[in-house]
């Protein structure tokens, strides 16, 4: 195999349009970790050369196995390496290129470096030593900022005061001269207050550019000289605003830090927005929210198969009526999920001829199984350019429109259906419920976990119960041999037969006792408790047929731990209070989830 | 059946040509003595069928020697069932190819 580098690679790359379909070989000269602080998968930095330059790139993340050492040994990416580079992606940071490997093929390590490459950055700045450092700003012939960019002989992507621009991911409280240029990508409405201190109005914007996103607040005096200018979508040099830590109660953005404008705070119009991405999306699918706990927000993109009337609902903590409006969606996963707007955004919401939206920052609940809410800090794109988009469309225009969803509230179908409810993100193995203390302090904690039934006490599985409906309660024999509920009063000729079941359960890290009743019953027996009951008295080899089949069977069990007082002693309970069949291919995705974080 | 059989995809039958090996596919279409089965890589492989097999189900593994990469002469097989989740199952493959030593002589794997 040649490991022969391919001439003026480095140049061919670094160009403004990169040319495509291009696989060139390079070798690699250094692969660094650079620091992205304490959230986010490792970013790997690498040193490209074709023998005669060198340049930087950065490693895509789903090609961080390649840089993993073993024990001592070299990485199947290091120091050294030829690849033959199949995808790449080139984005310009800062008015420099930025190469981003996606795809490689490891060629070999001849264990030196070829050649005697140069720095390609270094190299082209000699060679362009009279260069405008800033592209000219491009007509703008179909939107008008809002204010002309102040100042008319300076090209208009500079910022004012000259200070370099940073980074999102940079801004930290110990930096003090800095500029970012970010687009706006979320503005809230001006808000009143007034509490004990006294009254006051602000707005807040998210600001994103290539490297992350900020949340900036104006209050008072800010409000009125930055409410008007900021438009959501366009893209501003900001400088010389209060870094602080970030309050999460009010607000979903994730970064450390947040802004917040002073009187001495610049805000600036930028005319040349070609650097500054729009809105990135991580979508999730509405199967998946299933796997989303409660109150977390994702983004989600969907068709609008139904829009609800205009209603309104009075908020407790206000006192005020509040517009809601519900829509459903759905997507390719097949499931459809109800989405709330709130406030503005169900008022003055339109959506003609089904369409795609893509919602940004919606906050996942568990009403009716899984629900959206659009919160004020959340965003949707009405039919983006996006390929997400455009294969929704095309799959809701030829099939999807006559295919049956599924809901997270549909009746439970044997095996398939009770997924809505069986909450992964509280999902702990035997061994976590006992080492938490799980159920032993003053309220009942709630669990779930994936365990084998390793034996059914076979006494008193089941208890004579009341025949009304919603109570369950124990019924008493009476002297005529009627049965009597205590607490309804009621007398029948025949008690309604109700599993209440010990059963042993154990995973890989232990076992437990757990508490079992009539539905949990039904599904593991597949009878009702008066058969069995009945099997019990009449076909005894049958009867224990029956209670050995059980034991194996793997359920996913939604559990209620508590402390129980029964003949003075203090126990923990673990009650079943749902019981699922495993749905391999959803548990297999599970799995797989988890064996990645050790791979 | 002195040594495990791997358990490949499409891609990796390159790798295997003169070995039994182990392909889990769908049944694309039969013509007589040989099948077409998609493997869940999504490349299509040519199974030349046993004389006494008795595929019905949608997907099937199929136990082969490889002839060329593209096709797979039939030692032994069974069905599957009707429904299965080829990407999980590629995963599969790809993590037994990365953890060998559990899943087959640590030599047979073929980490691409």
């Amino acid at each position: 195999m040649s490991l022969d580098l391919t001439p003026s690679a480095c140049s061919a790359l670094m160009q403004d349009v990169p040319p495509e379909e291009y696989r060139p070989t390079l070798q690699v000269l250094s692969v660094k970790q650079v620091n992205t602080g304490p959230t986010g998968p490792p970013r790997m930095r690498v040193i490209i050369s074709d023998g005669e330059y060198f340049t930087q790139a950065m490693l895509a993340t789903q090609l961080n196995h390649l840089t993993e050492k073993p024990e001592g040994g070299l990485a199947e990416l290091d120091k050294n390496t030829v690849i033959r580079l199949e995808k790449f992606a080139s984005n310009s940071v800062q008015n420099k290129r930025l190469i981003i490997l996606l795809d490689l093929t490891v060629l070999g390590n001849p264990g030196q470096k070829i050649g005697n490459p140069a720095s390609f950055e270094v190299a082209k700045a000699e060679s362009h030593a009279n260069a405008m450092p800033a592209p000219i700003a491009p007509p703008v012939t179909i939107q008008k900022p809002a204010q002309p960019a102040p100042g008319g002989t300076r090209p208009a992507s500079m910022p004012r005061n000259g200070g370099p621009i940073f980074p999102i991911e940079g801004l930290s409280p110990y930096q003090n001269k800095w500029t970012i240029k970010a687009r706006v990508t979320n503005k809230s409405d001006i808000r009143h207050w007034s509490n004990q201190k006294g009254e006051g109005k602000l707005f807040s914007v998210t600001l994103m550019d290539e490297t992350g996103e900020i949340r900036a607040t104006a209050f008072n005096a800010q409000v009125d000289e930055f409410y008007e200018l900021m438009q959501e979508g366009k893209v501003y040099f900001v400088s010389k605003g209060r870094i602080g830590p970030a309050k999460r109660q009010f607000s979903n953005v994730s970064n450390l830090y947040e802004i917040t404008f002073e009187r001495n705070t610049e805000v600036e119009p930028c005319l040349d927005a070609s650097d500054v991405p729009e809105v990135k999306y991580q979508f999730v699918t509405l199967e998946g929210l299933q796997d989303i706990p409660k109150d977390a927000t994702c983004d989600v993109i969907g068709v609008v198969t139904e829009v609800g009337e205009l209603g309104e609902i009075l908020a407790k903590a206000t006192g005020r009526s509040v517009p809601k409006r519900e829509i459903s969606i759905v997507d390719r996963s097949g499931f459809s999920c109800r989405l709330t707007l709130w406030g503005k955004s169900g008022e003055t919401f339109q959506a003609p001829d089904q369409p795609v939206i893509a919602f940004k920052g919606v906050r996942v609940g568990d009403y009716g199984g899984r629900n959206l809410s659009f919160q004020s800090s959340s965003q949707m794109s009405i039919n983006p350019d996006i390929p997400d988009a455009h294969q929704l469309r095309g799959w809701y225009d030829s099939i999807g429109n006559t295919q049956a969803t599924r809901s997270f509230s549909s009746a439970a179908v044997a095996g398939a259906g009770d997924r809505g409810q069986f909450s992964r993100s509280e999902l702990k193995t035997i061994a976590q419920v006992k080492d938490e203390n799980l159920g032993m302090g003053e309220k009942a904690d709630f669990f779930t976990t994936k365990a084998s039934v390793i034996h059914v006490k076979q006494e008193n599985f089941a208890y004579p119960a009341c025949r009304s409906e919603k109570c369950n309660k124990k019924v008493v024999q009476t002297t005529d041999g009627r049965w009597e509920c205590v607490s309804c009063g009621l007398t029948f000729d025949e008690p309604e037969y109700r599993y209440l079941l010990s059963i042993s359960v154990a995973d890989h890290t232990g076992q437990a006792w757990l508490s079992a009743f009539n539905d949990a019953g039904e599904m593991l027996f597949e009878m009702k408790a008066g058969d069995l009951q009945n099997l019990k008295e009449s076909d005894e080899s049958q009867f224990s047929r029956v209670m050995s089949d059980v034991r194996s069977k793997l359920y996913n069990f939604s559990c209620r731990a508590r402390q129980d007082n029964y003949n003075d002693q203090t126990k923990v309970r673990y009650n079943v209070s749902r019981m699922t069949k495993l749905d391999f291919k959803t548990e297999m995705k599970a799995l797989v989830e988890n064996m990645k974080a050790y791979m | 059946m002195d040594r495990p059989t791997p358990r490949i995809n499409s891609k990796r039958m390159q790798y295997y040509v003169g070995q039994v090996v182990r392909m889990t596919g769908k049944m694309l279409r039969v013509n007589g003595d040989t099948a077409i089965i998609e493997s869940t890589d999504g490349g299509q492989v040519e199974v030349r069928l046993s004389r006494d097999s008795h595929l019905s189900d949608d997907f099937v593994e199929i136990i082969g020697n490889v002839e060329d990469p593209h096709t797979l002469k039939m030692l032994a097989g069974c069905d599957m069932g009707p429904d299965l989740d080829m990407q999980t199952w590629d995963t599969m493959i790809e993590m037994m190819h990365k953890f060998p030593h559990i899943f087959m002589d640590p030599e047979q794997a073929r980490l691409l």
